[in-house]
């Protein structure tokens, strides 16, 4: 058994780390992976030296309809000057439990 | 004092670490170990400065916390009139970059304590828990600063802008993991009895050096990393990340010395806490706190121009004018 899911990736600073959780929060996401990564973009260096110039990436699985939702809601942030960086990609989801329970 | 006032280990392995990425070398250290190095680094300057204090005037200490919240209010005030000066730079970046100059750098502070102990200066023990107190008024002094612009900005358009948090920001600010290290560092130096602080000793001072080295090895090579973005920042940000050290220094040298009476080791450490900028607590307050601010302009600056800048030149620089100053 599987199912159409997206796979919703979101960059941000480890100090957003927090935020971000809150976001999931209120939409009722329960379920993501998240680990710290480096890079450079935007917002200069993020070599991981300090916590002000870490990187966090949130992987999520969610439903078209909830994945909108939160680009919404991240979007929000965006336009207050907040550095998320944003992207999807469609999923095939192969673990049949998240199938049935899809948020 | 000439180049030989920089000679020190301590100086010359964060040159080290400047220059090992300037060649590209692969030298790394292992990730977290600079973490740890600090971690061990607040603790020791704490142990060290607790002990010292636990025999210090009272009234001065309280003096000395007075003028260090005076500095933390007034240096970032003086940067943000600075880089507000023809509209130079926008109201956000002004606010988040002025910050981060009234607060202050541990590691600089570090290296001017390496360098009057290899030189065999004396110095007052204040200048520690000023260096605590100064770490938070600059973070308020940022944020009511962008707070104000915002309001200006959100009367000439319309549109949601950002509501500060005050309280989950003071908070941070105020229990900063480096700032509680410091304070417990210093509190246990205190009450510790002599006889068990003889036991640490080679803890907090022995390996004391030793461990700046590395400290400083990887510093340089985070700030040479930093200089590569030096094009992205411009000429204008450049300067102030030079000229304001300079002033902050010289206030903070005026107040050491004329207002709380240090000698010339005191007075360094004060100039020193007045030029150093933050990379550790300020950034991640600005970051939340101010949005808008780009953070590359207030790392690349705190890091790549001000925090070398204090080291190879503002602590030997600093050091001469007390002693010309203090006469």
């Amino acid at each position: 058994m599987s199912c159409e899911q997206r796979l919703i990736q979101i960059i941000t600073s480890n100090i957003l780390e927090n935020r971000v959780k809150k976001l999931f929060k209120k939409l009722g996401i329960k379920s993501f992976t998240s680990f710290g990564v480096n890079g450079e973009g935007d917002t200069g260096l993020q070599s991981g030296h300090f916590d002000a110039d870490s990187n966090v990436l949130f992987m999520l699985l969610l439903s078209e309809e909830k994945m909108l939702e939160l680009v919404e809601e991240l979007n929000k942030d965006i336009q207050k000057g907040y550095h998320h960086f944003v992207f999807s990609l469609n999923a095939q989801m192969h673990t049949p439990y998240k199938c049935k329970s899809e948020v | 004092m000439g180049l030989d006032a920089i000679l020190i280990p301590a100086i010359l392995f964060f040159a080290l670490g400047v220059f090992a990425k300037v060649i590209k070398s692969d030298l790394k250290f292992p990730e977290g170990l600079s973490k740890g190095l600090s971690l061990y680094l607040l603790i020791a300057i704490g142990l060290k400065g607790g002990a010292e204090l636990a025999n210090a005037e009272l009234g001065l200490a309280i003096k000395s916390i007075m003028w260090a919240i005076v500095l933390g209010f007034l240096t970032p005030i003086i940067g943000y009139m600075i880089l507000r000066f023809r509209d130079k730079i926008d109201r956000m970046n002004a606010a988040a970059i002025t910050a981060h100059y009234g607060s202050v750098s541990a590691g600089t502070f570090l290296t001017a304590i390496a360098f009057l102990d290899v030189s065999g200066i004396e110095y007052e023990t204040y200048p520690i828990i000023m260096m605590v107190v100064m770490e938070t008024p600059a973070i308020i002094i940022g944020l009511l600063l962008a707070a104000l612009a915002r309001k200006q900005l959100q009367q000439q358009e319309a549109g949601e802008t950002v509501a500060t948090p005050w309280k989950s920001l003071l908070h941070e600010a105020l229990t900063n993991g480096s700032v509680v290290l410091l304070i417990g560092a210093m509190v246990i130096g205190a009450i510790s009895s002599p006889e068990a602080m003889e036991k640490v000793y080679p803890f907090s001072h022995e390996i004391f050096m030793g461990v700046l080295c590395l400290f400083l090895l990887d510093l340089g090579m985070e700030a040479a990393r930093r200089m590569k973005a030096f094009k992205e920042v411009g000429v204008t940000l450049v300067a102030f990340g030079i000229i304001m050290p300079l002033i902050g220094g010289t206030i903070g040298m005026v107040v050491a010395a004329s207002f709380l009476g240090f000698g010339v080791g005191g007075t360094l450490l004060v100039a020193i806490l007045g030029a150093s900028a933050s990379y550790i607590a300020v950034p991640p307050a600005m970051r939340m706190g101010v949005p808008e601010a780009n953070p590359s302009y207030y790392l690349t600056l705190a890091l790549g121009v001000t925090f070398p800048f204090n080291v190879l030149v503002g602590i030997p620089l600093f050091y001469n004018l007390s002693i010309w100053y203090i006469g």
